[in-house]
């Protein structure tokens, strides 16, 4: 329907109630908000596995860019190479700069990375055969595995870490029993609500771990992601609340910073 | 009811008592300005004098006060959102609009956020701060108060209540970039993490809520499960735009998109 301008867009009163709070969130906010952007940028990715990492959060919009074409090609690279009169360019990237520059922050990245490529086989082996009834859940369950693609690419592309999908071999042994025997749709749910638990408990933890605020900025994000599925799981399932949502986020079953893949 | 401009007991401005009506004190004053600054303008040369003339009495300059942005702002400012939440799903309950799934959740998502109040109340004074104990009187202002007086029905509860649990968990990620020690860090996500829960379910208890943003139908999902776009699950009144929908589960990497500031309980 062609919009009339002299009509405003339709707003109604649940449209008010339901956006208030984010209009209010963006008028009390965010000098936080800039310090962590780097939690909200979420990495495309698309190829599981064979994929090393691709994109990742800036850290802190480190990256910084300006191009300007000048006539008769390749800039000048500097002022002397400048011929008289010529518009003034300025061509410069900087490369992005690591979140994790310690060499303490990159070990627990890269134990981060390996707990996303953990999450990632869980899944595909928790799901192989498995068919869920319900179609929205089915398409989540299949994103939410990307998800943890997602982490772990990340936290290569942020930490500056070299490709490697090796999963987190204590996580693995420690979700393994999930993943036997598992066929009907009720214990396929459990088993994911087990291993997003035991995501958010590692997530919190690597929170506690990192020397520097971005990386564990970027793992407050991701324990309020692995948080979210389970709740979902746990809702989906019929539990209790109190069987999914603590009242305390704990680290429990998070694997030890001395279990190293 | 009287209203502020009864009581200040101006006449109106079809007053015939002879008395100086609002509309004529309006033009007098205005005169009167005028006047004095034609006539400090006719005068000596200020130059000449070294003083400038001017109407009225200087402005004394201030500075909008503002918190510092260290730890204990930050703690204050979560225990002032805390109190609110647990502020909001007792009035909600009290309400009688949440049906019985609703209405068990916020009993036990109101308990939560008592504790976390405590936690973080513990925590300010841990940290050498005064513990703030009110719901933070800016949000209630700019958001509770008014969305409570528009709420009609469950929706419109739940509604509010999501925003919220959002707002919590949005702002407790986003408050770990800048406190300054990791115990800090993750004490503000052991709330964080159980808000992002707790707004994952109200999202999926919600007419427009979804688990996630799922594509027109299951057989259009890319393969890799990135879905990109919407569907509606409310049919929208006539004449109604339908709400924004809400996800239980927004992005594989939290989101501050809502988060408030470090004085918001101010």
């Amino acid at each position: 329907m062609p919009h009339d301008p002299d009509q405003p867009p339709a707003t109604t009163r649940r449209r008010v109630l339901a956006g208030g709070a984010v209009a209010a969130g963006g008028v009390v906010v965010p000098a936080v908000l800039a310090r962590s952007a780097l939690a909200q940028s979420a990495p495309s990715t698309t190829d599981p596995v064979s994929t090393p990492s691709t994109s990742s959060p800036s850290a802190g919009g480190s990256i910084s860019a300006t191009t300007t074409v000048v006539e008769g090609g390749t800039p000048p690279t500097s002022a002397a190479d400048r011929p008289a009169g010529d518009e003034q360019v300025t061509t410069t990237t900087r490369p992005p700069q690591s979140i994790a520059e310690s060499p303490q922050d990159r070990a627990v990245a890269a134990r981060a990375r390996s707990l996303g490529h953990a999450g990632l086989r869980v899944y595909d082996a928790i799901l192989d055969g498995v068919e869920l009834s319900d179609a929205t859940l089915a398409v989540a369950v299949r994103l939410f595995r990307t998800q943890h693609l997602e982490s772990a690419n990340a936290w290569s592309g942020a930490a500056g870490l070299p490709g490697d999908n090796t999963p987190n071999e204590a996580l693995m042994a420690q979700l393994r029993s999930l993943t036997i025997g598992v066929r009907d749709e009720a214990g396929t749910l459990q088993a994911l609500l087990q291993v997003e638990q035991t995501m958010a408990a590692n997530m919190l933890a690597l929170v506690g771990q990192f020397t520097a605020a971005a990386p564990a900025a970027m793992a407050a994000g991701l324990a309020n992601s692995a948080a979210r599925r389970a709740a979902v799981y746990g809702h989906a399932l019929g539990l209790d609340l109190d069987d999914f949502i603590p009242q305390f986020q704990t680290t429990d079953g998070a694997v030890e910073p001395q279990e190293q893949p | 009811m009287s209203s502020p401009r009864d009581d200040i007991r101006i006449p109106s401005a079809e007053s015939t008592d002879g008395g100086l009506h609002r509309r004529r004190f309006l033009q007098l004053s205005a005169l009167a300005a005028v006047t004095a600054a034609v006539a400090a303008a006719c005068g000596d040369n200020p130059a000449a004098s070294g003083v400038v003339p001017q109407v009225g009495q200087p402005g004394t300059p201030t500075t909008a006060p503002t918190p510092p942005l260290n730890d204990v702002t930050l703690l204050r400012t979560a225990t002032s959102i805390e109190l609110l939440l647990h502020d909001v799903y007792g009035r909600a309950i009290d309400g009688g609009q949440l049906g019985d799934e609703a209405a068990t959740a916020a009993r036990r998502f109101r308990d939560h956020h008592r504790a976390h109040a405590s936690r973080f109340q513990q925590a300010t004074r841990a940290a050498g701060g005064d513990a703030f104990d009110e719901p933070s009187p800016r949000l209630t202002e700019i958001i509770v108060q008014p969305a409570l007086e528009e709420a009609e029905d469950e929706t419109d509860v739940l509604s509010l209540l999501h925003r919220l649990e959002e707002l919590a968990a949005d702002s407790y990620q986003s408050f770990v970039a800048s406190f300054t020690t990791p115990e800090l860090r993750v004490q503000s996500m052991e709330v964080g993490a159980v808000t992002a829960r707790q707004a994952a379910v109200l999202a999926v208890l919600l007419p427009h809520g979804s688990i996630i943003a799922v594509p027109e139908t299951a057989a259009e999902a890319p393969a890799d499960g990135a879905a990109t776009t919407t569907t509606t699950t409310m049919a929208p009144a006539e004449g109604e735009a339908p709400p924004d929908p809400v996800y239980a589960v927004p992005g594989a990497f939290g989101s501050t998109a809502t988060a408030v500031g470090p004085s918001a309980y101010v």
